[in-house]
């Protein structure tokens, strides 16, 4: 019985640790977003899909009714805990990331910019590593202009 | 059984293994002729003897010895105990402290796995006409300009994608 006990004992201890262990503060890893710029159109009869990743798509056409999707333009930025990036998107359109990490959460501040340096869109959200945040809706020369934000 | 038989009962095992001193042997054998009740107790001392001697104990080895208690207890379970006793896995199980233990550890697990995703399905919708402040859980704030159109938030049922979106306008 006394020898049962100890292996329950030892077990139970093991279990312990490794919650106790998993609670440690994460090190502060470097935070990688993509910025994927995507146009979406009906001017094509036929429905068309150019480069997009699947998954991305999947949720457009769940949402939308575009007869297109083409990704015109893709950009990585890497950024460590309270730095800044930035990229350029499509029709001069200027792109800046600030990021804080939370263990599974990032809390990110984006701007985007137009050519003149005017703030178009400020704002601070909450996002999980490995999702997706999608921006969009504007004009892009007669065309409907989406940028999917992806952290990882 | 009076006084004597009481004191003679004592020594009787010792004047039966030859172990009694001699001061007291005639005692015990004058009270053993004219007591019928001890008497009957000598003899029978006497028929075990002599049964042991006919049957002697087997010699068995240390090992043999050791698990004799297991041996008795297996024999209650599969033999002796009612059949209820023997049949009722959760009587057996509740009054172990491994169970227990078990049962936390399970409860442990399930609370880790269901930890944070208790805002997975949640379907936020939101329209701002202009500037504003926001409670949604994953918009801190936001800040637009009125070239990009008005707004809406939403986050569809069932995914974990926010999606933010503007009114169509040329830019």
């Amino acid at each position: 019985m006394t020898k049962k006990r100890n292996i329950v004992l030892f077990f139970l201890t093991l279990f312990l640790a490794s919650i106790v262990f998993s609670q440690e503060p994460e090190k502060k890893a470097p935070i990688n977003f993509t910025i994927i710029s995507i146009k979406a159109s009906n001017s094509d009869k036929e429905k068309v899909t150019k480069k997009v990743d699947q998954d991305i798509l999947n949720i457009l056409k769940s949402l939308y009714k575009f007869n297109s999707y083409e990704e015109i333009n893709r950009k990585n930025i890497r950024i460590l805990e309270g730095e800044k990036g930035s990229a350029s998107l499509p029709n001069s359109l200027s792109f800046e990331i600030e990021a804080k990490s939370e263990k599974n959460t990032i809390n990110a501040k984006i701007i985007i910019k137009d050519k003149d340096d005017q703030e178009l869109l400020n704002t601070n959200i909450e996002m999980q590593r490995g999702k997706k945040i999608i921006l969009g809706g504007w004009s892009l020369n007669g065309d409907t202009m989406i940028v999917v934000i992806k952290a990882s | 059984m009076n006084n004597k038989c009481e004191e003679t009962k004592t020594d009787l095992m010792l004047y039966f293994d030859g172990e009694l001193s001699s001061e007291k042997v005639p005692d015990v054998e004058k009270h053993l002729k004219e007591c019928e009740s001890c008497q009957n107790e000598f003899k029978q001392f006497q028929s075990v003897r002599n049964f042991l001697k006919a049957n002697p104990v087997p010699e068995h080895n240390q090992e043999y010895w050791g698990n004799l208690k297991k041996r008795i207890v297996t024999h209650y379970y599969n033999a002796v105990a009612p059949e209820k006793e023997r049949k009722n896995i959760f009587q057996f199980l509740f009054s172990k402290p491994a169970f227990w233990v078990a049962c936390l550890l399970v409860l442990f697990l399930i609370t880790f796995m269901f930890k944070g995703k208790e805002n997975s399905s949640d379907l936020l919708v939101a329209y701002y006409p202009g500037e504003k402040q926001t409670s949604m859980p994953k918009l801190k704030s936001i800040k637009y300009s009125e070239e990009l159109g008005n707004l809406i938030v939403m986050q569809p049922k069932g995914t974990d994608t926010l999606i933010i979106w503007f009114t169509k306008k040329q830019i």
